[in-house]
């Protein structure tokens, strides 16, 4: 009996210690998904990197998607803010107080997001063996899209840090200049103009091509007052190489989602509707823009931005050559009188603005337009997942910006022929014609009013405003005050930039918050 | 049975060759077999010769030999029974012992090992388990509340959600849950855990006691033992309880005129149009209650019925039961049923047991999204939209027409329909769980014996949830109709090898055990949804199931981890007066990377039983002994699997092409610390245990000093890294938490009649953040709260207020040296921000201050029993003293610059009414000084977490055996019982028992369910 107790104590034994091989085992592989130490290795690897890239453009705070608009747009003096959410309306009334605020944290956090990303391709994409011209290619978009981020980082918030090697968690970086940050994006664009085709074919389409670089360099330029590199930049989509790719195409083309891509694009966020829209990166990510529920009209979407109407009027001080209204504010406001005719005939997503029965206050209201799904979601309320492309830089832009180059030179005759095509798209006679011999100054005025009529909504208008001089002279600031309410709250010297999120400035010590915001 | 038998003889043999072998001197071999009251054997009981250190111990059938002198007396003692004196007459006799009534000789359960509550060296808390279980919770956490001294328990009234336990404060930023070792099972006590089955709980609080569980033991351990059989015929045993439930408070929020005049006002300060719902199309029938459609009285039952018995060798313990808890608001539930056997059996040198829980839960929790919090949203809504209207409300997005605000002039409001979400979505959560442990016991010698556990804990998660299209709140556009499933399969299996030695050496008395432990885990979840279900003719939504509907999203993945442990202790006893305790564990984790894996937790413990020393004598103090301990812990449950790599996600898309091809991406967003390793801490306990009076005093009291370094935690990382995902886990911070602790029970002298004891838990707990990772960082600031070296963690950091100005001049009186005004902004009725720091300007950064703590200044339990003839009445109060907790639902009505409903009697400032709390306000204005009276960064939202509660009151009566002896009960309990029925509290919330929403923020009420008043009547049985 003893005997078999011992066997059966040695065999409990046995099997406990066989047993325990696996169990003890501390090296488990992870089967969920690969990590650091097995990624970037291959040509897929690094494309699935610059891809992801790309991918965070689908994030709200991303440039142009949900919250953008209310910083370059309707912050801006061509609109303002009814929000029934305080903060968001802070941003747009110019006297946030709550710089954390989900907005605010979102909008600095996702640019950050970007940047790391295209951080991580940059950084690892050069030691990985793959075909040569691809991986310059690759980079080259990482560094166009990492110029994009940092364009937004530095006309929002001014100073910021200038992060290019991929981030370590314990990173508590310092802020640059916004000269050293203004350098940076120029030499990327440089870099990545150099290596960028110049179009892509079929799946590839809507990637960074050497149109977009040059273009974004030259609205960095522009934005800097260097008129003689942006010139420089511009010019290849003018007349340079890349002149045969660009032309101006119907107005209202860019604005909708089956005229994606055209020849007036040079550069497009290129959304997707899809029907589940995952806030984060997910199974379920959203590939579409959240934009259009924000400034939808009543009934539509939340309405929290409206457009001013002085900007209607902008419309309205010139005819067309046929003796008609400028077909661009249709397009760009909607409004009772979005149709000529008014109320009865203007449509507000599929039905008469007069069937709307809007009581008085909101009657006198404008919405902006571009960018709404009004014209396929008839009578539907807008969701988080549109189609619409947003247009980055589009040629229109590029040639209002030529213009505006040639102009500060001095070379104001050459200026003209390039207004001259954005306003015979619209119907407008040129401004040769029309408005022959204008002196260096007068030209600039004329200018503001064509970027106005020609891309208000389009995320442009604060930084143009930033470029002639709004935010830090008192009688133009007045100006703005006068079209804007909102503008009474503007101090010069502080409301330049956006205040960083105050959580940012709590775990990095290193961060300065933005003057006046203390 | 002839087998047995030998094996008998041979360890009486054993046991005599060992004392022989020893060089006792042999007079006269007296042997006798002990045993309780109920006839079961008296294993461990010590048997002393009075006046000399010979002593023996029974072995496991109560049976002992000893060598004494004729004429000598025997000294009879064991854990849980009065000792005896016997003259040693005779070769042979059986003693039965009657049971005690103090507890010092209680066994209490250390890990591995037992020993008498006398013998402790460590902090060991232990729970009068009959005082737990007056109280209806879902899990043991929540039952425990207020009974030991030293351990802090908060309480949601969710229905089925765990309770938030720290033992001795939080020593990490962890989830700071205790380890939980059920039956010498390493688990957790979930809501699947019948509290009846528990024989008894222990709670182990120092680094020496809890060192035998390494590094899981950190947090502190509760040991939790269940029922076993008893020799004898089978007893049958149980209970039923029924009782309702509520909220013990609600908000006093306006009606529909109260809500439409200041609304009017509000909206008219703001030079806002007024909504036409407060005008023309204002409806005085409308007069919506938010909260009695959210809120309802619920209801508990619970039944649970027990058969135990048992031989000599063998004994068992069925237990059944069912708790069904329908909660406080509309489609809620939560219902658990459970099946629990343990049996043991000995043969021979052997003994196997096994103890095995199946259960069933059901969870219909209330639902939410992440915009919507119930208990905010059911006061912010308006009394003047209807719960439901189809003719005004109804639309496409909205087909039962529930009362929402309309995007138009008619009604604007950013509040939710709560009531439409209970009814929209429909989740249920069902787990099915297995959890228990076999062992084999094998004696190799007296006094040495191998111990085989293995233990093992599976559950089957199901989730069902399917949302019906509709809109539940302005502007969040509806969702497609959308079925979610979830599977999920947790395993985790011990094994564990113990060689147990236990051994008197004349006066020396070592226990030891040593042994191997490892545990994996694997929790592998898949999920599945579909979207676009299509309702029948009706609007009704049968088919629901994933083989409808399209866009099918699954996923899975699979954690693993491993934990491999050796333990070693050696317990040593001097003459019972001087006691040593040796304890190493060595733990190797899967968790961390390679060079990081292993760690070492040992720790050591003395004490002193002064009341032994001879030159001790004193009449009131039975019982003195004095312990010291200190010892190292290790803590890594932080960390879930391969986080010291960074991942790579594979999730994100970018679309490109005239198709629209959404091509895959993938890059790391959440960043991760490579050199991840143990959290450390070590403790220092010194205590006293203090038995006076005849017995009938007992105090133990505990000063202790916990340093935990390396403590891993989610910092906030800056944003300028891009990480997204969460912050990932570093070794970043020191904590220390300094501790005193009181336990004092009075027993009354025992009588027939009348009976009554009483005990006082207190604690008091110091927390401090003693540093921080890196150089630059000295504080991390999550929300409103910031956690700074030399403070403790989470402390409110926000703006102080000075009042409400009521006049300009006092605007313009408030002035730097500069003569600037401080608020050049503000008008009359804005409130006055205190310039802290004195530069002059208002700041909202640099002008915070320090403005309380999360952590009460001390809390206390207070238990009361007393019994007279049949009658029973118990009390249970608890008191939380001296911390803040942030109001953020008050927060939300009171800021007033929103379209939301308003408490009663709030009254902003106006020209005209002056005298109030309130400052100025409007909805929608552009205003600055409105933009600053909203700020959510002011003291203005804090308020005091103190609170008096009576925790339970039970009054019971036990029916006389002759009543029921007919229908063969042998004994009849009845009672009723009142459960957190009187709050004694200023805070305005519905409830200060916070949980928090995590450790930085962890005073904060975001509206939390809220603990709940529970009246109950039931019977307990046995026959």
């Amino acid at each position: 009996m003893k005997k078999y107790i011992h066997y059966l104590v040695a065999g409990l034994f046995l099997v406990a210690v066989a047993s325990c091989k696996k169990s003890t085992n501390l090296d488990i592989p992870n089967p969920n998904v690969p990590d650091e130490s097995n990624f970037w290795q291959t040509s897929n690897d690094a494309l699935l990197g610059l891809n992801a890239v790309y991918g965070n453009f689908y994030r709200n705070g991303a440039p142009y998607s949900r919250w953008l608009p209310f910083y370059m747009d309707v912050r801006s003096d061509d609109g303002y803010s009814t929000s029934g959410w305080n903060e968001l309306r802070s941003i747009s009334g110019l006297n946030i107080t709550q710089y954390s605020f989900e907005v605010n944290y979102d909008t600095w956090w996702h640019h950050w997001r970007g940047v790391y990303r295209a951080n991580q391709v940059i950084a690892k994409v050069p030691a990985i063996s793959m075909d040569a011209a691809l991986k310059a290619r690759y980079i080259g978009e990482a560094k166009f899209l990492r110029a994009l981020y940092y364009y937004d980082l530095v006309t929002i918030w001014g100073n910021v840090p200038l992060i290019l090697v991929p981030s370590q968690p314990s990173d508590k970086p310092s802020q640059s200049t916004p000269e050293q940050v203004w350098a940076q994006i120029e030499n990327d664009l440089i870099e990545s103009a150099a290596v960028l085709p110049p179009s892509y074919n079929g799946d590839e389409l809507g990637r960074a091509t050497t149109g977009a670089a040059y273009g974004l360099l030259g609205r960095v330029y522009l934005q800097q007052k260097k008129y003689t590199q942006a010139i420089d930049a511009l010019k290849w989509l003018i007349d340079g190489a890349g002149q045969p790719l660009y032309d101006l195409v119907v107005f209202e083309n860019n604005f909708r989602h089956t005229t994606e891509n055209n020849r007036e694009s040079v550069f497009e966020v290129q959304f997707k509707q899809r029907p589940e829209n995952g806030g984060d990166d997910g199974p379920t990510s959203n590939v579409g823009t959240s934009r259009a529920p924000f400034f939808a009209p009543p009934g539509h979407g939340f309405t929290d931005a409206n457009m001013h109407r002085w900007v209607v009027h902008e419309f309205l001080k010139e005819q067309t050559v046929a003796g008609t209204r400028d077909p661009r504010l249709a397009i760009t406001a909607l409004y009772d009188s979005t149709d000529e005719r008014g109320p009865d005939f203007s449509q507000v997503y599929g039905s008469s603005f007069t069937s709307k029965n809007y009581d008085n206050n909101i009657k006198n209201r404008v919405w902006y337009r571009k960018y709404l799904d009004d014209y396929f979601r008839i009578n539907d309320f807008e969701v988080f997942n549109s189609p619409v492309n947003f247009r980055v830089i589009r040629f229109a832009d590029v040639l209002l910006m030529y213009a505006e180059a040639l102009n500060a030179l001095g070379r104001t005759a050459e200026a003209y022929a390039h207004v001259d095509r954005v306003r015979e798209r619209a119907g407008l006679r040129k401004l040769s014609v029309s408005m022959p011999g204008l002196n260096q100054a007068q030209f600039l005025q004329q200018l503001m009013h064509e970027r106005i009529t020609e891309l208000s909504g389009e995320s442009l208008r604060w930084n143009d405003l930033a470029r002639w001089g709004y935010f830090d002279d008192a009688a133009k600031l007045a100006e703005l005050k006068a079209r804007d309410p909102e503008f009474d709250n503007f101090v010069i010297g502080r409301n330049k930039y956006m205040p960083i999120p105050q959580v940012e400035i709590d775990i990095n010590p290193n961060l300065k918050q933005n003057p006046g915001w203390n | 049975m002839k087998q047995k038998r030998r094996l008998f003889k041979f360890t009486i043999s054993m046991a005599v060759a060992i004392l022989f072998g020893l060089g006792a001197f042999a007079q006269r071999v007296i042997s006798g077999t002990l045993k309780s009251p109920t006839g079961e054997p008296l294993s461990g009981a010590t048997i002393t010769i009075k006046g000399t250190n010979k002593s023996a111990v029974a072995d496991s059938k109560g049976v002992f030999t000893i060598d004494a002198a004729e004429g000598s007396t025997l000294v009879i003692s064991s854990v849980g029974y009065k000792t005896r004196e016997v003259a040693a007459t005779g070769t042979a006799f059986n003693e039965t012992l009657e049971a005690a009534e103090g507890t010092l000789t209680d066994v209490v359960v250390i890990g591995y090992q037992t020993v008498r509550r006398k013998d402790l060296t460590g902090a060991v808390s232990v729970i009068n388990t009959a005082q737990s279980n007056r109280n209806v919770a879902s899990t043991v956490a929540e039952s425990i509340q207020g009974l030991a001294a030293g351990v802090t328990v908060r309480n949601s009234g969710a229905p089925g959600a765990g309770a938030k336990i720290d033992i001795r404060g939080a020593g990490t930023f962890a989830n700071n849950n205790p380890l939980y070792i059920i039956d010498g099972m390493y688990s957790d006590a979930t809501p699947d855990f019948n509290p009846n089955d528990i024989e008894s709980i222990q709670i182990l609080k120092d680094a020496s006691a809890a060192a035998i569980y390494g590094s899981r033991a950190a947090n502190g351990v509760i040991i939790i033992t269940t029922k076993k059989g008893k020799e004898g015929p089978m007893v049958i045993s149980g209970g039923i309880k029924a009782g309702t439930q509520q909220f013990h408070k609600r908000y006093q929020m306006m009606d529909n005129n109260e809500y439409r005049a200041l609304a009017q006002q509000l909206f008219i300060a703001g030079n806002n149009p007024v909504p036409t719902i407060l005008t023309t199309d204002f409806n005085p029938a409308i007069n919506t209650n938010w909260q009695n459609e959210f809120m309802r009285t619920g209801n508990i039952q619970d039944y649970n019925l027990a058969l135990s018995g048992g031989s000599s060798t063998a004994n068992y313990y069925v237990s059944g039961s069912y708790f069904k808890n329908k909660g406080p608001v509309i489609d809620n539930l939560f219902e658990r049923g459970s099946l629990r056997v343990n049996t043991s059996g000995k043969r021979g040198r052997f003994s196997f047991g096994e103890n095995m829980l199946l259960s069933y839960t059901r969870d219909n929790p209330i639902a939410g999204d992440i915009f919507t919090n119930p208990f905010v949203d059911i006061i912010t809504m308006i009394p003047v939209i209807p719960l439901k209207d189809q003719a005004v409300y109804g639309s496409a997005t909205n087909p039962d027409g529930w009362g929402i605000g309309l995007n138009n002039s008619y009604v604007n409001t950013l509040a939710a329909n709560v009531p439409s979400l209970q009814s929209l979505q429909r989740n249920n959560q069902y787990n099915f769980k297995i959890r228990g442990n076999v062992f084999a016991d094998f004696r190799i010698i007296t006094g040495l014996t191998y111990k085989f556990n293995v233990g093992a804990e599976t559950s089957f998660d199901r989730f069902k949830g399917f949302r019906r299209p509709g809109t539940t709140r302005q502007g969040t556009p509806s969702p497609v109709a959308t079925a979610d499933e979830n599977r999920g399969n947790f395993r985790s299996f011990l094994y564990e090898h113990t060689l147990n030695f236990d051994k008197a050496f004349g006066s020396h008395k070592i226990a030891a055990v040593a042994g191997f432990s490892n545990q994996t885990f694997e929790n592998e979840i898949l999920t599945g949804q579909k979207t676009g279900f299509v309702p029948d003719a009706n609007g009704n939504y049968i088919l629901t199931n994933l083989n409808q509907g399209q866009n099918p999203i699954t996923t899975s993945f699979t954690d693993k981890w491993n934990i491999v442990g050796f333990l070693g202790r050696v317990n040593y006893t001097y003459s019972d007066r001087y006691l040593a305790s040796l304890t190493f564990r060595r733990d190797g984790s899967s968790l961390f990377g390679p060079s990081y894996r292993w760690g070492n937790f040992p720790s050591a413990s003395v004490a002193w039983r002064v009341s032994r020393e001879s030159f001790f004598s004193s009449k009131l103090i039975n019982d003195l002994k004095v312990r010291a301990s200190y010892g190292s812990l290790g803590n890594s449950e932080f960390l879930r699997p391969w986080q010291y790599f960074g991942s790579i996600n594979p999730f994100p898309r970018a679309v490109f092409g005239a198709n629209e091809v959404e091509q895959l991406g993938a890059t790391n967003t959440r960043l991760a610390n490579a050199n991840l390793r143990w959290e450390t801490k070590k403790t220092t306990n010194i205590g006293i245990d203090a038995v006076l009076l005849n017995n009938r005093l007992n105090i133990t009291a505990e000063y202790f000093i916990a340093k935990t370094n390396d403590v891993l935690v989610d910092l906030p990382i800056s944003l300028t890294t891009g990480n997204a995902g969460g912050s990932p886990p570093v070794n970043a911070a020191s904590l220390k938490n300094t501790g005193f602790e009181l336990a004092v029970t009075y027993k009354s002298t025992p009588s027939r009649v009348f009976k009554w004891d009483a005990t006082i838990n207190f604690t008091s707990i110091r927390n401090k953040v003693t540093s921080f990772g890196d150089t630059t960082t000295k504080y991390t600031q999550v929300g409103d709260a910031r956690t700074q070296i030399g403070r403790s963690i989470g402390e409110w950091y926000v703006l102080k207020t000075g009042g409400i100005f009521q006049s300009q001049a006092e605007i313009d009186g408030y002035k730097n040296k500069d003569g600037n005004l401080i608020q050049p902004w503000a008008k009359p009725g804005d409130l006055k921000y205190i310039d802290s720091d004195g530069d002059g300007l208002l700041n909202t950064d640099r002008d915070r201050v320090y403005a309380g703590s999360p952590w009460a200044k001390f809390e206390m339990g207070f238990l009361f029993n007393v019994s007279y003839k049949n009658f029973s009445l118990s009390m249970q109060w608890y008191t939380v003293v001296g911390n803040k907790l942030y109001n953020r639902p008050r927060y939300q009505v009171d800021r007033m610059d929103q379209n939301n409903n308003f408490r009663k009697g709030a009254n902003p400032w106006t020209p005209q009414n002056t005298n109030t709390d309130f400052p100025r306000a409007a909805i929608g204005a552009p205003d600055q000084g409105i933009q600053f009276n909203v700020l959510p960064q002011t003291d203005r939202w804090l308020e005091s977490g103190s609170y008096l509660r009576l925790r339970n009151i039970e009054l019971g009566y036990s029916i006389p055996k002759n009543y029921l002896g007919k229908i063969g009960f042998t004994s009849t309990r009845i009672y009723i019982s009142g459960q957190n029925l009187l709050t004694f509290t200023k805070y305005t919330g519905l409830d200060p028992d916070i949980t928090g929403v995590n450790i930085f923020e962890r005073g904060l009420d975001n509206g939390q369910y809220p603990a709940l008043r529970i009246l109950s009547a039931g019977i307990n049985f046995g026959f």
